[in-house]
């Protein structure tokens, strides 16, 4: 039940959220574009790592 | 009680998701994702002494072994695929859902093969 890694994520979209808003506001619309890309990307790197660890652990569960 | 770290978990994460969801849709769809992985390494670290029970259950009664493999498989495939299902539904694809569910029906259909062979055998035995 690590709920660190849940918080993490959160944080880091309310941030991604945020500078999406600042950099529209100031006229960036591109940076904030790509703040939200890697965002996302980082987001995305956290969760990959845990997905293939719980295919891994039914794998080894279930026999498969 | 554990449950009670699992419901409060699910609140949480399900506070979290709709906080962000009016302003990042993709990355409260993670969160989504994070958090269902996160329950479900907590509802498989409960599945093992049964399976462990099962096998000794299967092995002191003789019945042949291969039966339970497949049977394990197949719930294997099945908590995979409805994970899967799940995501795509809640992210709005009901398509891709539905034919995710379609290919693991397929799956475990093609799994259960030896054991309707075995079925019919023991039938024709019979008459």
């Amino acid at each position: 039940m690590d709920i660190d890694l849940l918080f993490k994520i959160a944080g880091i979209g309310i941030l991604v959220a945020v500078l999406n808003q600042v950099l529209t506001k100031a006229g960036r619309e591109d940076q904030a574009m790509m703040t939200t890309l890697t965002g996302l990307i980082i987001v995305l790197m956290l969760v990959i790592s845990q997905i293939s660890n719980l295919f891994e652990t039914v794998r080894t569960v279930f026999g498969l | 009680m554990e449950i009670f770290k699992v419901v409060g978990f699910a609140i949480i994460s399900v506070i979290l998701i709709v906080l962000l969801k009016e302003e990042r849709k993709d990355i409260a769809l993670v969160l989504m994702i994070v958090s269902g992985v996160i329950i479900m390494f907590f509802a498989l670290s409960k599945i093992t002494p049964i399976i462990d029970m099962l096998n000794s259950l299967i092995n002191s009664s003789g019945i042949s072994k291969d039966f339970l493999v497949v049977i394990l498989k197949i719930t294997g495939i099945a908590y995979i695929v409805e994970f899967g299902r799940n995501i795509c539904v809640d992210a709005g694809q009901t398509a891709i859902a539905t034919k995710l569910e379609l290919a693991g029906k397929i799956i475990i259909v093609s799994l259960s093969l030896p054991l309707i062979a075995a079925l019919v055998n023991v039938l024709t035995g019979l008459v």
